[in-house]
């Protein structure tokens, strides 16, 4: 116990310098900006972002990093309550109750709420994180390649899982994904793969490439499409903070969501969305009265933002301790700071111990900015949501087109960033959800190295996979958890979980 | 124009396609044994998976009676990918604000709503907002002035 404290403390004390106080305040500042503009979810949010933090040093780039996660988490809430447009699957729960209350004119109070149970949440998980990635990570150094490969397949299906599109094409997304990581050169024997020896593709396909193309691009494509359906939001704010009857039936539910969101966000394969789902169910079986759910009830937004949130910030321990991105908001997140030569995983921890508690403690003040920022400034969020989209594109097309080029200077990433626009707005038309694809394309590669040298050390015997009893153990609850996708009734759960 | 597609049918044709050219492009390489894999093994491997989810898809497709008709429009799409490719073509010759400047400009003929006031002041703001940004405070090396010239 002490030790954590100890070593909250020296991230603190890094973490308060001015400069990177700024860093953070920045970094939630531009994440709820952008995050915020209608048709940007929190992935093209925090695409577009990254290449600004690419040319800051590590410390502050990880600290802006986690302002910018924030940040674009809490637009998404903005825009799900104030124009019904939920950025990603989490948020879809927050806009049921929550864009209710906004077209009853109780906007101010959903987003107020909104942001103190995020608050709140993020409190309570940065402590989870605090007591449970460092003895998680110690587990893992005992991890051999048998494990590690286990637990990448774990991952990846539950990704797959907890997909929108149909299971099968999710599976088929994620063998896509990872053959498209693995093109460039070979690591272990520095030969070309499906590069038609093109030279360009020899370092492989730039991650952010994918990421803005798929979730960017693809996004501006669909938006200009549903040009009818776009809503502005028309409710004027009355009042931001909530009334005495409405906190008090919020804060219980902000604790149940908190609770559910840590424990729930821990499971690898983006626990913040079951969370969010599973909260507002709870929430709705214990209220006195549960019709008042759908329109307007505060505690299905209190609830779920609280949720989602403990499960987002939880979903940092898998990363941290295990090197493995949960989701595909993750994934980014890991990719970001491969870039500044950092690998996430078991050796992080003891390796860079200051940039790691710089990065927890960072959090919470992340977390704290996003109240002190959003609770004045929301007039000015419902404004930025009323700008026309005629003028709103061309910036962030302009902003993908820079930010892609800026990582390598290289025209052609520009070019093949449109290419993958285009086939993630096809693919997501066909059923084919995007996420688990740039998922399984970053850690594609870890997995196959994994795998050879699993193989290799076995002397070719698939039999490893069985006999080491925790690689066992994590192959057993992968392949129970496509068992039980394969039974209709739990199918149907989704889907009704998906619709509601 | 619309281009109107069947789910299921367009998902199993993508992944067979896809299977296919990764078998096609991946041929030339090795694959040795699984105690000592070539480079070539894990992804023809990951290229069969493929190709059986398309044939799953088209073959749960054929009973289902291949899903719901989902529609693409061709404009925005060939519109958004024709703005990058002026991008590409114009950055190296014009510069960062000017090629940003007309970027902006020819957003404007997207079929939105919009007023020439607005998107020339749009335009001007963006395109001096990016050199600063990205010229003069993150001094990325991206070319800021038309043509190579530098003052």
């Amino acid at each position: 116990m002490m030790e954590i404290v100890g070593n909250l403390g020296l991230g603190f004390s890094i973490a308060f310098s001015l400069k990177n106080l700024l860093y953070c305040f920045l970094g939630a500042l531009f994440g709820t900006l952008i995050g915020v503009l209608p048709g940007v979810g929190p992935l093209a949010t925090i695409a577009l972002l990254l290449p600004i933090t690419f040319h800051l040093e590590p410390t502050g780039a990880l600290i802006m990093l986690a302002g910018i996660f924030y940040g674009a988490q809490y637009g998404g809430s903005t825009t799900a309550i104030l124009v019904n447009l939920p950025g990603e699957a989490t948020s879809v729960v927050t806009a049921m109750d929550g864009y209710q209350m906004a077209r009853q004119g109780r906007a101010g109070s959903a987003l107020a709420v909104a942001a103190l149970a995020s608050f709140f949440a993020g409190c309570v998980s940065t402590l989870v994180i605090a007591c449970l990635a460092p003895p998680l990570s110690k587990l893992a150094l005992a991890f051999g390649p048998a494990e590690f490969t286990a637990l990448f397949v774990l991952g990846l299906i539950a990704a797959v899982v907890l997909a929108s599109g149909s299971f099968i094409a999710s599976i088929g997304m994620v063998m896509v994904g990872i053959l498209l990581g693995l093109v460039g050169t070979d690591v272990s024997t520095g030969e070309q793969r499906m590069t038609l020896g093109y030279r360009p593709l020899f370092d492989g396909i730039e991650f952010i490439v994918v990421a803005m193309g798929v979730f960017g691009i693809a996004e501006i494509i669909d938006n200009l499409e549903r040009r009818e359906t776009r809503q502005l939001p028309d409710g004027k704010i009355s009042r931001l903070w909530p009334t005495g009857e409405e906190a008090r039936v919020a804060w219980p539910a902000a604790v149940r969501g908190t609770v559910l969101g840590s424990v729930l966000g821990v499971l690898p394969g983006g626990g913040a969305l079951v969370a969010s789902f599973a909260s507002y169910g709870l929430e709705k079986r214990i209220a006195k009265d549960p019709s008042r759910f759908g329109k307007g009830a505060i505690e299905g937004v209190a609830g779920p933002e609280a949720a989602n949130n403990a499960g987002a910030q939880a979903s940092f321990i898998p990363m941290f301790a295990l090197g493995i991105p949960p989701n595909a908001v993750m994934a980014l997140m890991i990719a970001a700071m491969t870039i500044h030569g950092i690998t996430p995983g078991p050796k992080f921890l003891s390796d860079k111990p200051t940039l790691f508690w710089a990065m927890v403690a960072s959090m919470w003040i992340g977390n704290l900015m996003l109240v002190v920022l959003n609770l004045p400034l929301v007039g000015l969020w419902v404004r930025l949501l009323r700008i026309p989209y005629a003028y709103l594109f061309p910036i962030i097309l302009t902003f993908c087109c820079i930010g892609v080029y800026s990582v390598n200077y290289r025209l052609f990433d520009v070019v093949l960033m449109g290419g993958f626009g285009l086939v993630g707005l096809v693919l997501k038309r066909i059923g084919c959800e995007p996420a688990p694809m740039v998922l399984a394309f970053v850690l594609g590669p870890m997995l196959e190295e994994q795998f050879r040298r699993t193989l290799l050390l076995s002397d070719g015997d698939f039999s490893v996979f069985a006999t080491r009893p925790l690689a066992a153990a994590l192959l057993a609850t992968a392949a129970l958890l496509v068992v039980l996708m394969s039974f209709s009734a739990l199918r149907k759960a989704r889907v009704k979980a998906f619709q509601e | 124009m619309r281009l109107k597609i069947r789910q299921q049918l367009a998902s199993g044709l993508f992944f067979i396609g896809f299977g296919a050219l990764a078998l096609w492009i991946g041929s030339d390489m090795a694959i040795g044994t699984a105690a000592d894999m070539g480079v070539g093994y894990v992804p023809r491997l990951l290229a069969f998976g493929c190709i059986a989810v398309g044939l799953f898809q088209l073959g749960s497709g054929t009973v289902r009676s291949w899903g719901d008709i989902v529609a693409i429009e061709a404009r925005p799409l060939t519109f958004v990918v024709a703005l990058i490719l002026l991008f590409t073509l114009v950055l190296p010759l014009a510069g960062l604000p000017l090629t940003v400047f007309l970027l902006v400009m020819a957003a404007a003929l997207s079929g939105e709503a919009f007023r020439w006031t607005t998107i020339l002041l749009t335009a001007l703001l963006v395109a001096v907002g990016a050199a600063l940004l990205f010229g003069v405070l993150l001094r990325l090396q991206i070319p800021i002035w038309p043509l190579g010239w530098r003052p």
